[in-house]
């Protein structure tokens, strides 16, 4: 494709990307990569940064760990913000302005506030003890623990599915279900067959979004886990306060870019396939 | 009610460090102004240390004097280095540790005048080429006073491991740095005479035997609001947090015979355009007057031995004054030692609390 034919032969007046993309340039890209070389070019030019990583159990062990923690909080918010994202869409205007500011509201918020209150929720004597408690279950151990760490995060990055996934349901024309059971099918394969096929594109956004977000989050896992659970962020902390290792940071960081981009390309292959394969079928 | 957050941001600050590392390396840091003499930054770590510090001791030499005083915080490690191998220095007083003194003495932090600033009342032990005692602090056992009763309370270093006489969880810190391998080999029956070069391993091992037991805290806020929710059982911790913790109705009692003694220091970050005024100033801040007015308002002690401890009794409790530290033979945490080891000791500690 030419450029042309991107603008439809209007010359696109370029300088309105200048100013975002300088300020982009200049404090992401550039610092992204001066850490980048000094992950290569200290102490001393090579790979050392990378096979020391290698060859670090701790570090092999916080990478499952952070991959496995970010694969639940995905599966969890999709999950929940699925059927949210649906009655949004079914409900009247009122109800619906309504569902949306709750979950503005949420996604506003401080995110330290947030993380803050987590920890009274969870802490021993906490509200959420004190309802198990009265609900005649035993109080469980959550600050501190892993199982704490990832119900605070599926909060916080709730909105953060529910948003694709409403915008993606939006699209979609509310006569097709009728038309399918119309045409025979039971509600439940009409849903299958044809809504959820089309919702993909929204479950793939706030899949990534949330994703990529759990990956590199550091607040949250901070405030309510511990050194025996921490992730990937935490190491990096470590190594940028404690050891003031910049470059083996930069390893890290540029290790953890290197994964997010090969689920993302995945994820964006996937995605392909499930079209192809409706393409197909229809 | 008083906080008292002494390394609050060391943590959250993370982002400030690593902002002040793209600034550096984009070139485009802004500059601490040259040559004039007559201004002084001081970078503490906030809160009332330092809110009692800027009343007690910086206000006080700005106006005897005549010298334009700027106080910032948090005084980052990672921050520091970041403007010294940059040659952008802006800080001329830094709040740190003898460990971050030691072993970059000379290459991060100025070596310090000793002709204008006067050590006589201080013990030498505290008093290195780069640096001199700021307060002094401690880390130590404090006990939930509702939980045990006196006599049935713990006492000694051994006493935190043993969780079938003193049930309950145990707050230690996230930082190494902090204590918890002195904690662990002091409690196995290691002398303090032989504590270092620590054997590492087999305080880990220690650790290990009640690791199910263990609550982390990185900063201080966080061991207060773990003592007054009833997280935690015993802690190792600061005393300014047992106090602030009691202000607030709890009751964590210290156990003096399980001390382990810290200090802040005094240092001055290698090339900074002040370094007449930050040797008058640490001598003014050292000297007798502030640092009784210090001692007189937080719970941290006095670096003099010439110095009464404070009037108020609740501060007296918990203060780990010199006289305590005589008194209950407190054991000195070599931060000579620890600026030599810090790295294998971080990476260690990260392997066995993550791993």
């Amino acid at each position: 494709m030419t450029k042309k034919q991107t603008v439809q032969g209007r010359r696109a007046p370029f300088w309105g990307v200048l100013p975002a993309g300088g300020l982009v340039g200049v404090f992401f890209f550039l610092p992204l990569a001066l850490l980048l070389w000094r992950s290569f070019s200290e102490p001393s030019l090579g790979l050392q940064n990378y096979t020391e990583l290698l060859g670090d159990p701790t570090a092999k062990t916080i990478l499952i760990r952070t991959f496995v923690v970010a694969f639940t909080i995905t599966a969890a918010t999709v999950l929940l913000g699925y059927p949210y994202a649906y009655v949004m869409t079914r409900v009247g205007p009122r109800a619906r302005t309504l569902l949306m500011a709750i979950v503005l509201i949420a996604f506003w918020n401080s995110l330290l506030a947030k993380s803050f209150a987590w920890i009274i929720i969870l802490q021993d004597s906490g509200p959420l003890n004190d309802l198990l408690k009265a609900l005649g279950l035993s109080p469980v151990h959550l600050l501190g623990t892993q199982a704490g760490v990832t119900l605070g995060m599926i909060q916080v990055l709730l909105p953060f599915a529910i948003l694709p996934l409403y915008a993606t349901m939006l699209t979609i024309d509310r006569s097709l279900m009728p038309a399918a059971q119309g045409l025979g099918a039971r509600r439940s394969v009409a849903f299958v067959k044809v809504y959820l096929p089309l919702t993909v594109p929204g479950i793939m956004a706030g899949s990534l979004l949330v994703f990529v977000l759990s990956l590199g989050f550091y607040i949250t896992p901070d405030l309510l886990g511990s050194p025996q659970n921490s992730l990937l962020s935490q190491l990096i902390g470590v190594h940028v306060q404690r050891l003031l290792d910049f470059p083996g940071a930069g390893a890290l960081g540029a290790s953890l870019l290197v994964l997010t981009l090969v689920v993302i390309a995945v994820a964006a292959r996937l995605a392909r396939g499930l079209y192809a394969v409706r393409a197909k079928d229809g | 009610m008083m906080h008292i957050r002494r390394h609050e941001m060391r943590r959250l600050s993370a982002a400030l460090a690593g902002s002040a590392l793209v600034l550096a390396l984009a070139g485009c840091g802004g500059g601490g102004d040259e040559g004039s003499s007559d201004k002084l930054t001081y970078a503490g770590f906030g809160g009332i240390t330092q809110e009692v510090q800027s009343e007690t001791q910086l206000k006080p030499f700005a106006k005897e004097f005549g010298v334009k005083v700027t106080e910032t915080q948090p005084a980052e490690f990672a921050k520091l280095k970041v403007m010294v191998e940059s040659k952008n220095v802006s800080w001329d007083v830094i709040d740190g540790l003898g460990y971050m003194t030691g072993p970059n003495c000379g290459t991060l932090f100025e070596p310090l005048d000793f002709d204008v600033i006067d050590t006589t009342n201080i013990p030498d032990d505290m008093v290195s080429k780069c640096s001199v005692p700021m307060y002094l602090s401690a880390q130590m056992l404090f006990y939930n006073g509702k939980e045990f009763k006196e006599g049935e309370a713990p006492t000694t270093w051994a006493d935190f491991f043993d969780v079938e006489k003193f049930p309950g969880k145990r707050g230690i810190s996230k930082d190494v740095t902090a204590g918890a391998l002195e904690l662990a080999l002091l409690a196995d029956g290691v002398k303090p005479e032989d504590l270092y070069p620590l054997d590492y391993k087999r305080a880990l091992k220690k650790l290990d035997t009640i690791k199910d037991h263990f609550v982390y805290w990185s900063t201080g806020a966080e061991q207060q609001q773990q003592m007054e929710s009833g997280q935690v059982s015993i802690m190792m911790g600061w005393p300014g947090r047992a106090y602030g913790a009691a202000q607030n109705d709890a009751s964590f009692e210290p156990v003096w015979g399980a001390t382990l003694f810290v200090f802040d220091v005094f240092a001055v970050p290698k090339g900074t355009p002040h370094l007449e005024t930050a040797m008058k100033y640490i001598n003014y801040a050292i000297g007798a007057g502030p640092q009784a007015a210090f001692a007189d308002k937080v719970p941290y002690a006095a670096v003099r031995s010439d110095v009464k401890p404070s009037s108020d009794p609740m501060i007296a409790k918990f203060a780990p004054t010199l006289d305590k530290r005589e008194q209950y033979k407190f054991v000195t945490q070599d931060m000579e030692w620890w600026g030599d080891n810090i790295d294998a000791m971080v990476k260690a500690w990260t392997a066995w609390t993550a791993g």
